[in-house]
């Protein structure tokens, strides 16, 4: 049997693919157009999906959306007339969205594939993630948190699942939510939420003290039951997705940021970086307070956590570290990216209650397009994998930025191992001096590494509940003092990190390499940085990888087995 | 005047009128030639023609050298700046438009291409879309330039910058003369006329699709003054939802089981 998820019109449009309930592929469609976080109808991510399995879009049985949209449209329109006059500007905006293109997403699907409109089905948004989150956890029975954004009403959702059910408890509506919340300050603060906006405020919270923390436990009240709710009189969300936050939030914390202006962050004024310790410090204790309440009415030990909070990785660690789960799993992609694979797992499951899972299948992302090699590029081919670990390994260990690109996308956009640029961790100056070259990104901003798993322990302050959040990234951790001696480059101010943990069987090259720079050096950690340009997805083809080592002060780059050397 | 110079003319008046718009536009040239600089560079050691190597050699570093008077500009500007303290009114929200990351969106940059474009069309197609985007910039500089006059030392990094940009004109012209004479006319004739055809092309489809989304929002607008009113006015009144909803208890859920064929 074979199942289309689709997710479009939100950050991250993406397809994906099963077969007999195995995923076979997936893709987001920024991927093809090169615009991070594409939200339009992913059309050339469903063409490479079919294509990546031999099947047209007759030999499909189901296609199922991410979401409900007359429910979200219902939701869009009351927020819109409650803001009423306010909201004349997005009004327009808005429907012009929805009565172009949102509103037929039944027929645009049927249209698209040539199929009959009665075989496209719908899943509720935080389903979709409770969905994805579960389905591909490492445990048969766990508790489901969803922290989200927006979806149709659904913002918070508790829910639990054993085997391959799932159980929708209680969840929290629009418009409080947390995720939005994050959004907001994000903008105010002059990042872009939604591109990496609301990750950039968790690491400047990181800079600053939490001295607007009276002022956010207004804003964001939490309720003894565990549920919160969003005083939304500093906010405009509700009703304009075009600007979020209003003027009350401009008396309480002056004159909003403007992007790449002064970011006050050290000496006498602090005031974006406190104004974000604030905001992370509020969502982590809301997501306590949720965790708390789930305990309560899930049994289970494990914590499957997911939506757009839970990329935030700090929150992760303190829901590990002081909340009342054992584990914590967070998928790989907890975000819209991991949508359609949730609504298509959601409807396999729906279908047949009693197919089998396969947790490691599921949980591998490299389910994207291989990468595109030139035909003509001017290189040493190398003859072994041997080879490719020792060109890699000379250039590390005299501190170069080399970049290593192979296989399949992963899901998401970021690298996990396999569209990287790598450099030796030891000397923080020369890793951020060469990395500029790169990364157009802040200096506040940390990198982080690809640890060996192995070495975990020595490495971080990990429970043992979050190795698996680890093997994709998704949990930050305090580094051991030695740790943090030995590969300051990729250390946190707050001394944290975010290390990608690496075993030999989900990724045996990388682990060979990190082995050999542990053995060289004593250090069992490289740093690693997706190999993207600005404002782009992780590289697509040989030729924008080449295009990176031209503009940047990488000296190697190594394609599945070809080296390009910088003249 | 061509029309599209006339419409960049009305949308650029009011950003180059506001200090703010003017520094963050600025600082958008300034990424955008310096990009554009390292992509013209990578392309100058992939081609095969000894002459064009060193113009394009000569762009890069004209490119870079652009970005480098922007970031100058931006920074004098920056740093005189009273940042606004918007009160957060609707008539003050154009002031951060450009603060949502998509600064180069309002008003037209310079163009650039990746240097992957040089190995995807070859050398002629390349050299002839850069010479339709060099004579396309001139003329959006010359644009800004007429409207920062009130501004002479933003003005004259426009002049300075329009000088290389006839230089720029001119050298692609001259090589795809060259290779005109040289026996490849209809290969330069087709590259030229797809670069020309691309660009009316895409004019045209802009023209159309932001008069017709404007007159669809001006139906709504009307709309919404009008027929959505009463219940605007009604909507108001209710209370917004907090706490808990019980799925199990509440089947006007969405997550609550309900047939995954229902749009609602």
């Amino acid at each position: 049997m074979l199942i289309l998820g689709i997710s479009a019109y939100h950050h991250g449009a993406s397809a994906a693919l099963l077969r007999d309930g195995l995923p076979v592929a997936a893709a987001q469609e920024q991927h093809f157009t090169r615009e991070r976080d594409d939200s339009g109808f992913p059309t050339r991510a469903i063409r490479h999906c079919l294509r990546a399995v031999g099947a047209e879009s007759p030999d499909l049985d189901h296609v199922i959306f991410h979401e409900r949209p007359l429910r979200r449209f219902e939701r869009t329109l009351v927020h819109q007339l409650k803001a009423f006059p306010r909201s004349r500007g997005s009004f327009a905006q808005g429907m012009f969205h929805w009565l172009g293109e949102r509103l037929w997403v039944r027929g645009r699907i049927a249209d698209e594939l040539g199929l009959d409109a009665e075989r496209v089905a719908f899943c509720e948004h935080a389903m979709a993630h409770a969905a994805w989150s579960f389905f591909s956890a490492p445990a048969h029975e766990a508790a489901l948190l969803v922290a989200d954004d927006e979806g149709e009403w659904t913002t918070t959702l508790l829910a639990s699942g054993a085997g391959t059910s799932l159980r929708a408890l209680s969840e929290l509506r629009f418009p409080h939510s947390l995720g939005l919340l994050a959004a907001s300050v994000a903008e105010f603060l002059g990042f872009e939420p939604g591109r990496g906006g609301e990750r950039a405020l968790m690491e400047l919270a990181a800079h600053g003290q939490p001295r607007f923390a009276e002022r956010f436990a207004q804003i964001l009240q939490v309720a003894e039951d565990g549920s919160f709710s969003v005083d939304t009189t500093g906010f405009r969300f509700s009703h304009d997705a075009r600007r979020r936050f209003g003027p009350q939030l401009e008396e309480w914390f002056g004159p909003p940021r403007l992007t790449n202006g002064t970011l006050r962050l050290a000496g006498a004024d602090t005031r974006d970086a406190d104004l974000a310790a604030s905001c992370q410090l509020a969502i982590e204790g809301a997501l306590l307070a949720l965790a708390r309440r789930l305990r309560q009415r899930a049994s289970a030990d494990t914590l499957c956590f997911s939506g757009e909070v839970a990329r935030n990785s700090q929150a992760v660690a303190r829901l590990l570290r002081d909340g009342p789960f054992e584990s914590v799993w967070v998928p790989p992609a907890p975000g819209d990216a991991g949508l359609a694979l949730g609504a298509a797992l959601r409807l396999h499951h729906e279908l047949d209650g009693n197919a089998p899972r396969n947790t490691e299948l599921l949980a591998d992302p490299q389910l994207g397009e291989d990468l595109l090699l030139s035909d003509d590029a001017a290189c040493a081919e190398l003859p072994d994998h041997e080879q490719v670990l020792d060109a890699l390994l000379e250039r590390l260990l005299r501190g170069e930025l080399v970049g290593w690109v192979r296989g399949g996308a992963a899901l998401g956009g970021r690298s996990l191992g396999q569209r990287c640029a790598l450099m030796d961790p030891r000397d923080a100056a020369a890793a951020r001096r060469q990395l500029a070259s790169l990364k157009a990104r802040e200096d506040f901003r940390p990198f982080h590494p690809v640890l060996l798993a192995e070495a975990a322990d020595e490495a971080l302050e990990l429970p043992v509940g979050g190795r698996h959040a680890a093997r994709f990234g998704r949990i930050a951790a305090q580094a051991t003092p030695r740790f943090a001696e030995q590969a300051p480059a990729v250390v946190h101010v707050d001394g944290s990190t975010r290390a990608l943990l690496v075993d030999a069987q989900r990724d045996a090259l990388m682990h060979q390499l990190l082995q050999r720079f542990a053995d060289r050096t004593g250090v069992p950690a490289l740093l690693h940085t997706t190999l993207n340009g600005r404002g782009a997805p992780a590289v697509r083809t040989e030729a924008e990888a080449l295009d990176l080592m031209q503009r940047s002060a990488m000296t190697a780059l190594v394609v599945e087995r070809r080296l390009h050397t910088k003249a | 005047m061509p029309f599209a110079n006339l419409l960049l003319r009305a949308r650029s008046r009011k950003i180059w009128r506001d200090p703010v718009r003017t520094v963050l536009t600025l600082e958008s040239f300034s990424r955008t030639e310096a990009d554009g600089g390292k992509d013209i560079g990578s392309a100058a050691g992939k081609v095969a023609d000894d002459e064009l190597r060193g113009h394009l050699r000569r762009h890069t570093a004209d490119e870079l050298r652009h970005a480098e008077l922007f970031r100058t500009r931006a920074a004098q500007l920056r740093s005189t700046l009273d940042l606004p303290t918007g009160t957060g009114s609707e008539a003050e929200d154009s002031a951060y438009d450009l603060s949502r990351g998509r600064p180069a969106a309002e008003v037209d940059a310079h163009g650039f291409f990746t240097s992957g474009l040089l190995d995807e069309l070859g050398e002629v197609a390349y050299v002839a879309m850069l010479h339709a985007a060099e004579k396309r910039a001139a003329q959006l500089f010359t644009v800004h330039r007429d409207l920062t006059r009130h501004d002479p030392e933003t003005c004259a990094v426009f002049e300075e910058i329009l000088r290389d940009e006839q230089y720029h004109v001119a050298y692609t012209r001259t090589i795809l003369e060259k290779w005109s004479n040289n026996g490849r006319a209809s290969e330069v004739a087709a590259a030229k006329s797809g670069a020309r055809g691309g660009h009316f092309w895409s004019a045209w489809k802009r023209t159309g699709i932001r008069s017709g989304a404007a007159f669809s929002r001006g139906v709504l607008h009307v709309l919404y003054l009008t027929l959505l009113l009463p219940f605007g006015l009604f909507a108001r009144r209710g209370a917004v939802e907090q706490g808990w909803a019980d799925i199990e208890s509440d089947a006007s859920s969405g997550n609550s089981s309900k047939p995954l064929r229902s749009q609602y």
